[in-house]
């Protein structure tokens, strides 16, 4: 014991030295911070899950969050989405969306009121596109019993189209949606994952640890079918889930995110499922699909297991141009990592990339691939938090609170905790959902919105990310759909080839800003910047200067060009 | 019956490794606890424990019978039961490292951990003697799972000084390293651990991920055909084979394994779902409905035993005796230490008539589970109909004495296996909490 022991004052040196050596290198700009603005930038939203001594499973999943940039003034608004309360009409009757507008200032201002956007209705999760190719985004929400699809009517308010337009689900459990033009006809369409069959009525009674009610399980209900619809073109949509080969009664689906994992130029779609194996939909052309899961190596874990796959994401880790797959599980699951080899398949390198051993303590919920310190390869955050608020009751290794991962990329596809060095933001521990990412201060980095259960919603600004130059595009559809989702861009900076795709929801119940964002490290120009839109057009730009946002029209080349706004 | 099968092995192997320390402990063993003891080295799980009760009636505070009972309740997955044996067994003499090793085994699995690991941690202190790598291979799983893979490995080292050749820890070691992203090593580790014989569960698949992580494709694909020979439904073999075959270009004979994968999958899932459903129809009164859907699971898995016994259950509740019994006998089969059979089986003999063979099951029901009331109900009407109108009368009386028990709580006859989760007072007592805390 006398070994062991330092003298205090050794001791207290040795923590003193710690600390001063991160935080001189957070002074230092060494390190990218991330710290949480959303008080000072007039974010005061709090989720209200209305969690009860029901244990109403809805209460512990929800808090939705999404950039989008609704008024298309070039700088990404804030949407964040509210549960509600199943025993209390009053907790219910005020809990409000939250439509935040960006004042260009590092503010922002709630403009809910003048939205249109109603009460809550016990929702989930949101995802935008310009489903009429009118200009502006429009929005869908998820909820426990119905969805509701808004539109932009361009003067900053939003009409409930949802009947009208038919999607609005099945009366049951939606989580995440996610547009995408499955046919590559200029409409996007609308791919909606439903979860499980509870309802207020037949809630369950589930208990752990000798008696202790809890949230239950998913296995206890039974798992309903997600829903695509096909975007007629005329405002309203088709629900062709069987017709299109995505009719499935065996997913607890949770997450969703398109894209073309095979560069076939037919988005495909994966299903992040909740304790049952994940779905990946192949496109095997003009919106037909077929679930390749098992064959393609993405549905289980590493020893053939089904996963808690909560959400995911689509991003290509390794500069090898085609798109990887992430995806969110419990604690001691680990996260799973799936590198795609070609040819339809993938690896299961959770371990050998390192995101196992960083994740396995934790209960993940949103994911974004994103360049955070622009040094041009993909990074990772993670959204965590436990799913049983009272998980202390019967186990001592958890707490219902988890802080955030960050996860840098060494380039090679290899992943370290960077977390606990990059500033306050990520030292918080929450109930986090949500987690969208985007360059909200149009400063060249890219920052965080999280969306935690119960809590208030946390917008991570990046600072320093931007010492290293980059590039944001916003892709305009001519031809393809308005906001060019699908689109696949190729930028070659000092001969190497980064890969990103213009997606429409991904994470959990979420959405990242629109923009496509590089990183180019010291690189002051990139060569060349390829654009292939889902209609097949190829646009082309070559010797791109850093540090700007360009706008690309379809077929047009650039059409806008802003230097970013840093201080 | 894979679950009944290692239940018996492992009270054999723990009666044989702990019965020279219990019984120099506690001084006895007298003829009857080796009879006991006997009827469990020949795996009569049921006649042991009826032994070892008989015993506790004679002698209540005898330690040697209750530690026994313990270990054998902990397999059955009645902790509260097997805490309260153990505590008989501690009372006269606590400090004994085969008590703590046994207190740490009920913690660790009513989920309290860190007192689990005090208790091992109490039982080397103590002394295990040669049974100490034991202790320390439960002390390597309970830091896997505190998330401490440091000092998991080295408990897992321990183990292999004190037992070289020990298998499970060598494959805790090769997965271990196969999580550091070091396959070199987990193949080493993996390759001795599978020299064992009879190989521990999950070799195969880890050694096959560890050459796929070594990108030596073609030995992952041979140590995991061998996987899938020696047992057809290792699930975790048959995926990481297919993969493997994927990833070598072999796309037919990959995509021929993933479809057996898949199918096996799809077989056990659709199991599970068809019993789920016939559960809920026959809690809500659909007999009929749920009769069909629990014959339709034993079609895919015939000697599913929660399911014989709910078929079994519903048929006596549809009136169709002899039906039931058939089930409830294959049931009892497949596991023979479930009350609830006893007890439809009693019910059934009552209901035909059969009376001495309705006492003996509702007897081994009782045996099983001293506290279900319905026992007792059952066993008055059988002395009843025998005309044991004393006997009756005290059955009915004990009957609803255990009814009006605070925190009694009527049994589910569908969802037996359900039936025996401890309350949070008890869980709390065996984890050693503060009620009041």
């Amino acid at each position: 014991m006398r070994v062991a022991m330092l003298p205090g004052f050794i001791a207290a040196f040795i923590i003193v030295g710690v600390m001063t050596s991160v935080s001189s290198a957070w002074q230092q700009g060494t390190t990218v911070v991330f710290s949480n603005v959303a008080a000072q930038a007039g974010i005061n939203f709090k989720h209200e899950n209305g969690a009860s001594p029901q244990k109403f499973m809805p209460e512990t999943m929800g808090a939705g969050a999404l950039i989008f940039d609704y008024d298309n003034d070039g700088w990404p608004d804030i949407f964040l989405v509210n549960g509600g309360s199943f025993v209390d009409s009053k907790v219910a009757a005020v809990a409000r969306h939250r439509l935040y507008h960006n004042n260009r200032n590092a503010t922002f201002t709630d403009v809910t009121a003048a939205s249109g956007i109603g009460v809550s209705g016990f929702a989930m999760g949101a995802c935008s596109a310009d489903y009429d190719n009118d200009g502006f985004p429009d929005l869908y929400v998820t909820g426990v019993t119905s969805n509701k699809l808004y539109h932009n009517n361009g003067r900053g308010g939003f009409v409930d189209v949802t009947a009208k337009a038919g999607a609005g689900g099945a009366g049951v459990w939606s989580s995440s949606c996610a547009f995408g033009d499955i046919d590559n006809d200029g409409n996007v369409d609308l791919f909606v994952t439903n979860y499980v069959d509870f309802t207020v009525e037949n809630n369950k009674y589930c208990t752990a640890g000798g008696g202790v009610r809890t949230y239950c399980h998913p296995n206890v209900y039974h798992p309903l079918p997600s829903i695509l619809y096909h975007n007629n073109g005329d405002g309203t949509f088709s629900d062709i889930t069987k017709e299109a080969g995505v009719y499935r009664t065996d997913g607890n689906g949770l997450g969703v995110v398109f894209g073309d994992y095979d560069n076939d130029g037919w988005t495909d779609i994966y299903v992040a499922n909740d304790s049952v194996p994940n779905f990946l939909f192949h496109n095997k052309g003009k919106g037909i699909f077929e679930e390749v899961g098992f064959r393609a190596g993405v549905a289980v874990g590493a020893e053939g297991r089904p996963l808690a796959g909560m959400g995911t994401d689509m991003g290509d880790i390794n500069g090898d141009g085609l798109l990887d797959i992430f995806v969110t599980n419990l604690d001691k699951e680990t996260h799973s990592l799936f590198r795609n080899m070609g040819k339809g398949l993938f690896a299961n390198v959770t371990f050998e990339s390192g995101v196992g051993q960083a994740t396995l303590p934790f209960v993940g919920f949103g994911a974004a691939f994103f360049d955070y310190d622009n040094d041009g390869d993909l990074d990772l955050a993670i959204a965590d938090g436990d799913i049983i608020d009272n998980v202390k009751l019967f186990r001592d290794n958890t707490t219902y609170e988890q802080r955030n991962l960050l996860l840098q990329n060494d380039g090679s596809g290899r992943f370290h905790d960077v977390g606990p060095t990059s500033g306050p933001g990520f030292a918080l521990k929450k109930v986090s959902r949500t987690l969208a990412v985007g360059d909200l201060d149009n400063d060249g980095d890219l920052d965080i919105l999280i969306g935690n259960n119960g809590q208030t919603a946390d917008l991570l600004r990046n600072d320093g990310g931007n010492r290293s130059n980059a590039l944001l595009i916003r892709t305009v559809g001519v031809k393809s759909n308005r906001d060019g989702i699908g689109a696949r861009l190729k930028l070659t900076v000092n001969g190497k080839v980064l890969l990103r795709h213009i997606k429409a929801g991904s994470s959990y119940q979420g959405q990242n800003d629109l923009r496509a964002h590089f990183g180019l490290g010291t690189a002051k120009m990139a060569e060349r910047l390829e654009i292939l839109w889902p209609s097949g057009t190829v646009d082309s730009v070559e010797n791109v200067e850093a540090n700007q946002i360009l706008t690309i029209s379809e077929g047009r080349g650039v059409t806008a060009k802003e230097p970013f706004r840093k201080n | 019956m894979g679950r009944f099968r290692h239940l018996v092995i492992g009270f054999c192997i723990l009666a044989t490794i702990l019965a020279p320390a219990v019984h120099a402990q506690t001084r006895q063993p007298n003829a009857t606890l080796a009879a006991g003891l006997a009827e469990l080295n020949r795996g009569n799980v049921f006649e042991a424990i009826r032994t070892f009760k008989e015993i506790v009636r004679v002698e209540p505070s005898s330690p040697a019978a209750s530690f026994y009972l313990s270990g054998l309740y902990t397999g059955m997955g009645r902790y509260g039961t097997a805490y309260s044996y153990l505590k008989t067994a501690m009372k006269d003499n606590p400090a004994q490292g085969a008590y703590d090793h046994q207190l740490g085994l009920i913690r660790r699995n009513v989920g309290c951990r860190p007192e689990a690991l005090s208790a091992f941690q109490q039982a080397l202190k103590a002394g295990m003697g040669k049974d100490e790598a034991s202790v320390w291979r439960q002390i390597g799983d309970l830091q896997v799972d505190l998330l401490d893979w440091d000092k998991a490995l080295d408990a897992y080292q321990n183990v292999l000084r004190l037992q070289p050749n020990d298998a499970s820890a060598h494959l805790a070691i090769g997965r271990f390293y196969l999580d550091r992203n070091d396959p070199q090593r987990a193949v080493s580790e993996l390759r001795t651990a599978l020299e064992s014989a009879p190989p521990p569960d999950g070799v195969y698949s880890s050694l096959g991920r560890a050459y796929r992580a070594l990108g030596d494709l073609e030995s992952a694909v041979s140590i995991l055909q061998k996987g899938v020979e020696r047992n057809p439904a290792d699930q975790d073999s048959l995926y990481m084979l297919g993969q493997v075959l994927l990833a070598l270009g072999r796309g037919k004979d990959g995509k021929r394994t993933m479809d057996e994968y898949q199918s096996l999958r799809d077989r056990l899932s659709r199991t599970n779902s068809l019993f789920e459903s016939a559960i809920e129809r026959a809690q809500s009164g659909e007999l009929d409905r749920s009769e069909g859907l629990l014959k339709e699971a034993l079609r895919i898995a015939p000697r599913y035993a929660p399911a014989l016994q709910a078929l079994g259950a519903v048929q006596l509740n549809r009136g169709n005796t002899q039906g039931a019994l058939e089930m409830l006998k294959q049931a009892q089969a497949s596991n023979p230490l479930d009350s609830e059979t006893y007890f439809d089986m009693g019910t059934a003999y009552l209901r035909s008539g059969r009376l001495s063979e309705a006492m003996d099951m509702t007897l081994r029901a009782r045996t099983l589970d001293e506290e279900d009331p319905r026992y007792q109900t059952l066993l008055g009407e059988i002395y009843s109909k025998m005309n044991k109108t004393a006997e009756s009368r005290a059955a009915f009386d004990l009957g609803r004495e255990l009814q009006s028990r605070p925190g009694y709580r009527p049994a589910d006859p569908y969802a037996s296996e359900m039936r025996h989760r401890d309350d949070s007072a008890t869980v709390k007592t065996i984890c050693g909490y503060d009620a009041d805390k």
